[in-house]
Formats: C-alpha cells, sequence, structure tokens
C-alpha cells in the first residue's frame, strides 16, 4: 500500500504547475513560391482608402486582408465590420454572395438571391465611385438570426468589400452607420 | 482496515464505473455538437463533477477513472492476495490489463500536447502551435532560420519580469488579457504611445469564449534596456513581430500561439477538396505533404482515418480554409502521446490474461479441497 501511495504522489506531483521558464527552439519557415505570396496580400493598403469613423463605432486594427475593423464602442460583440480590398473582380458577384451566405449560415433559393442582386441599393461616395449595397436581412422572416449587410464597389482596378456581420436586428439598427462609412470612403 | 477495503473493492463499484464511462462516452460525443471539441473534453473527460442542466452535480471522466482505479488496486490486494492457484494468473493478468489501460490513460491525460499546423499551398514549418496557451518569443535572426527564445506567458503574473536570459534587455508584465481586441486609433489611458510594430494602441479586454482557439491574447510590457525605459504592447492577432532595435541590433518581439518543435518539417504541397454537387458542403478533402527530416524528404497524404505517424506525433487532416482569391491552405491537428503505444500493450495483456483464464479453466482440474 505505501508504494501505491508513493507511485499517486509521484504522478500527481508531476502535473504540478511550474515556474516560467525560457525556452529555445530553432524556427524553420518554408515559404510559399514567390509568385503566389502577393495572392494573399491586400491589393489596396490602408494608405490608399481614407474613410470617416462613423459615431458610436470604434476601429480595431487592420489584420490579415482586413483594411479596417469596426465594432460598436458600447457594444463590440454586436457588430463586425470589416473593409477588405482585392484584385480585379475579386472571384465574382454570384460567388461572393454565395461565400457569405455560408459564412452567416444561410441557405436560400437561387430565385432569392437574384431577387437580393436585383434590389440592391446604389450609394455614391465620396469617391465619388458608386457602391452596391446587398442587405441579407431581407432574406430571413421573422427570426432574429446572424446575418450581413454588405457593400462591394471597385476602386483603381481592386473590388472593394464593406461587410458588416451580426445579428439581423443589430445589422438593421446600425445599417445607416454602414452606409455613412460607404459614403467616406475615397481614394486620393 | 480490512472493512474498508472490502467496500472499495466492491465488484457492484467496478460495474457501476464501467457503466458510467460508457453513459461519459456517449454524452460526450454528443455534446460536441453544441458545445464544441474542447468545451465538451473539459466538461465530461477532465472533470471530477460537471453540472448538468436543472440537475445535481454528476462525476466527470477523470474522478470515475481515479474510483475505478483504486476499486481495481483493492481487487487485486484483497482477492488475489492469498490466491497462488495457478487458476487464478489468467484474472490476475486481466486486471494487470485494465489497471495498465488507466495507468496509459493517465499518462495521456498529463502528458499529451495536442497543437495545430496552419499552412497554405507551398509554405511549410518545423512547429506546431498551441490552440490556446500563449508565449511571448524575439529572436535576431531576420532570414528564415529563427532561434527563437520564448516564456510561457500563462504562468507569468502581472508585475513579474519574463526569465529571459538576456542582459540586453529586460521584460515586465504589466497587464496580460486572455481574451481581448486591439485599437489603432484610440489613445491609451496615460496618453502614451507604446511600441508596437502594427501601430496598435490600445487593448481592451473580452470575455473568454468557449472555443478557446478563438481568444486572442494580448499584453502590455515594460521594456528596460540601458537607461531606457519604454513600454511595449504585443497582440496576438499581428501578422508580423515588433522590431525593436537594442544597442544597434533588431529583437523581434512577439505574442504567439505557444510552439511546439517537431521532429521533421511538414510542407503542404498540394490541398484537395471535393465538395457534393452545388453546395459549398466539403465531401472529402486531403493534404499532400513533403516530410523533411535532415536531408532526407519524403511524400505523404494525410486525410480521414489516414494520419501521418512519426515518432510520438501524429498529424490529422483538421479543417481548410479557401481564401476570397482562391488560394488553399489546411489545418493539421498536431498530437503528441509518449504513451500512444501503452494501450495497445495493455490490450493484448487483457486478451493474454483472458486466454490464459480460459484455458486454464478448460484443462486444469480444481485441486480437492
Amino acid at each position: 500500500m505505501i508504494y501505491l501511495f508513493l507511485f499517486i504522489s509521484l504522478m500527481i506531483l508531476a502535473g504540478c504547475e511550474q515556474k516560467p521558464v525560457e525556452r529555445q527552439y530553432t524556427e524553420v519557415i518554408i515559404e510559399a513560391p514567390k509568385a503566389e505570396i502577393p495572392a494573399m496580400m491586400p491589393a489596396v493598403h490602408a494608405a490608399d482608402l481614407t474613410w470617416t469613423l462613423p459615431q458610436g463605432w470604434m476601429e480595431g486594427a487592420a489584420q490579415g486582408m482586413r483594411l479596417a475593423t469596426f465594432h460598436l464602442k458600447n457594444a463590440p460583440k454586436d457588430i463586425d465590420v470589416s473593409i477588405v480590398a482585392l484584385d480585379g473582380m475579386a472571384g465574382g458577384l454570384q460567388a461572393n454572395l454565395g461565400r457569405w451566405l455560408g459564412q452567416i449560415q444561410l441557405s436560400v433559393s437561387e430565385d432569392a438571391l437574384t431577387k437580393l442582386i436585383a434590389r440592391a441599393q446604389t450609394v455614391k461616395t465620396t469617391g465619388p465611385i458608386e457602391a452596391k449595397i446587398y442587405d441579407f436581412t431581407a432574406l430571413t422572416d421573422g427570426e432574429d438570426t446572424g446575418s450581413m449587410i454588405a457593400a462591394m464597389m471597385f476602386i483603381n482596378g481592386k473590388t472593394v468589400f464593406v461587410k458588416m456581420t451580426g445579428s439581423k436586428d443589430h445589422c438593421r439598427r446600425q445599417k445607416d452607420n454602414l452606409l455613412g462609412l460607404v459614403r467616406s470612403i475615397s481614394a486620393p | 482496515m480490512n472493512k474498508l477495503l472490502s467496500i472499495v473493492s466492491s465488484l457492484k463499484i467496478t460495474c457501476a464505473c464501467v457503466f458510467w464511462l460508457f453513459v461519459l462516452t456517449f454524452w460526450g460525443t454528443v455534446a460536441q455538437v453544441g458545445h464544441g471539441l474542447y468545451e465538451a473534453q473539459e466538461r465530461f473527460f477532465y472533470s471530477w463533477f460537471f453540472h448538468p442542466q436543472y440537475f445535481l452535480p454528476l462525476p466527470g471522466a477523470q474522478l470515475t477513472m481515479w474510483v475505478l482505479f483504486f476499486n481495481l488496486v483493492a481487487s487485486a490486494w484483497t482477492r488475489f492476495k492469498g490466491m497462488q492457484d495457478i487458476r487464478s494468473w489468467g484474472l490476475k493478468l486481466t486486471h494487470f490489463g485494465i489497471l495498465l489501460y488507466l495507468a496509459a490513460a493517465f499518462f495521456t491525460f498529463i502528458s499529451t500536447e495536442e497543437s495545430y499546423l496552419n499552412l497554405q499551398e507551398g509554405q511549410g514549418s518545423n512547429v506546431s502551435s498551441s490552440y490556446s496557451e500563449w508565449e511571448v518569443a524575439y529572436w535576431t535572426d531576420p532570414g528564415l532560420t529563427r532561434h527563437v527564445k520564448a516564456v510561457d506567458i500563462g504562468k507569468v503574473q502581472a508585475g513579474q519580469q519574463l526569465p529571459f536570459e538576456t542582459r540586453d534587455f529586460q521584460l515586465k508584465l504589466i497587464q496580460y488579457y486572455p481574451n481581448c481586441v486591439a485599437f489603432t486609433k484610440a489613445l491609451p489611458p496615460d496618453g502614451q504611445q507604446p511600441l508596437n510594430g502594427s501601430g496598435i494602441t490600445l487593448l481592451q479586454p473580452r470575455p473568454m469564449i468557449k472555443e478557446r482557439e478563438n481568444n486572442i491574447a494580448g499584453g502590455l510590457f515594460e521594456l528596460t534596456t540601458t537607461g531606457q525605459t519604454r513600454s511595449l504592447l504585443l497582440y496576438g492577432a499581428e501578422a508580423a513581430p515588433t522590431p525593436v532595435v537594442i544597442n544597434g541590433r533588431t529583437y523581434f518581439m512577439i505574442l504567439q500561439h505557444k510552439k511546439y518543435p517537431l521532429p521533421v518539417a511538414i510542407q503542404l504541397k498540394e490541398f484537395r477538396v471535393a465538395f457534393y454537387p452545388r453546395t459549398q458542403i466539403a465531401k472529402s478533402y486531403e493534404s499532400t505533404v513533403i516530410v523533411r527530416k535532415d536531408q532526407i524528404q519524403r511524400q505523404t497524404r494525410i486525410y480521414m482515418n489516414n494520419p501521418l505517424r512519426e515518432k510520438d506525433y501524429t498529424f490529422f487532416q483538421a479543417s481548410y480554409a479557401i481564401g476570397p482569391t482562391g488560394l488553399r491552405s489546411s489545418t493539421l491537428a498536431v498530437v503528441r502521446n509518449s504513451a500512444r503505444g501503452w494501450p495497445y500493450v495493455a490490450c493484448f495483456v487483457v486478451l493474454a490474461g483472458l486466454i490464459l483464464h480460459f484455458l486454464v479453466q478448460a484443462f486444469v482440474r480444481k485441486r480437492p479441497s
């Protein structure tokens, strides 16, 4: 029985927390072939676009492909707004709308998608550039599900997306602010 | 003492534990759908007790397995103590095999490292990243081979010095947030802009997210170099490290998921995914990787039920992503388990014990009492 007790004590000691120490390792990075790297880089840099922050919103750091991220000052988890710019047509409208529907876990018929595209609102930015607004909140009736309002525009041969995700209710409440942000976008 | 041993060694406890483990396995597997893999693991399998909604606390798998362990030890102690007969050898061996299973489970529990390796096509690395643990790391080599020095930030208290063995600088943790968001255009409370390579000026804490890999840590540090003290801000989602020039040498500092060196370097050669017709639901996906070790390299495929095994490490195909530009990346789950072979040994021991028991029962006659 003593041996059993000693064995269990040793096992418990082995799992105890230890003090922080310096660890050393050698990291070897194998990069993707050069030709493929530009595809992942944002095609328009943050400095190439300017915008005005809507009232009540906070601007977060640029991350990965995002030129900017925005949240509500008082309730940062309610909505997530991003600006992303990609080369050329960035896969086309239908493909992007389909991908966004997948992101908010929404499945709609082709008819509904065609109607959404046909009903897209046009907004003029200070650029002046025309931006199309795709309001996914109109696709679901009644229930307050995850939703999205997205703007798409072409600036200097690039496609710029401004996307707001959140619950349907929050997206609808912040739509005017999103449109304000889109209208303020310009490329100097 | 004997009375206590006879209670602990009860066969009823054995049966109850085995039945409860069966229930927990089923319940925990189903719960993964709604709660996520890690929360389900923590709740059902790593816990002593868990609290179902509108019900009393129930024993978790950890408590159940400890009870079963003591029950089996006590059972072996009391029942086999006086049994020297060859007829009991099979049973003894079988019990030893089950105890070996439990020992393997315990060793796996305390020693397993779970991490991931996220690679775009063409990329490769010889380190994997923890899902939830963070490290503050620095290196001075600007090239693709980095000699990294790192400290696990989760073990450092606010106000404590990070134990880097360099005389060039000292780094003190001021504030650490296990989950936070970063802001670039906000003014910090003290009005002074901290050092940060991405232009981040402020961190705001957020409640922890259930899926632990979605939390992004951040911290504010006090960097002391020869005669100068500056504040340094590091955020876990930064794409590049913060370069700091100290005594004419550039130190690249970063807060990143804790890295685990691997015995090989893995390069993603190609990622393939097939979808069900007219849907975005993946039918199958697989990674073709090049495994490099020293000067030798080989090519292999990793897909569902076909992981790559290398020493104590197993690489599973976990997930994938296709970027807006069509560039594909694959995520491999990396599990290091030094006791990987134990359950197989335990299985053979139990099998040998049962065979021995049945053979002895069949061919060895019971001695007349």
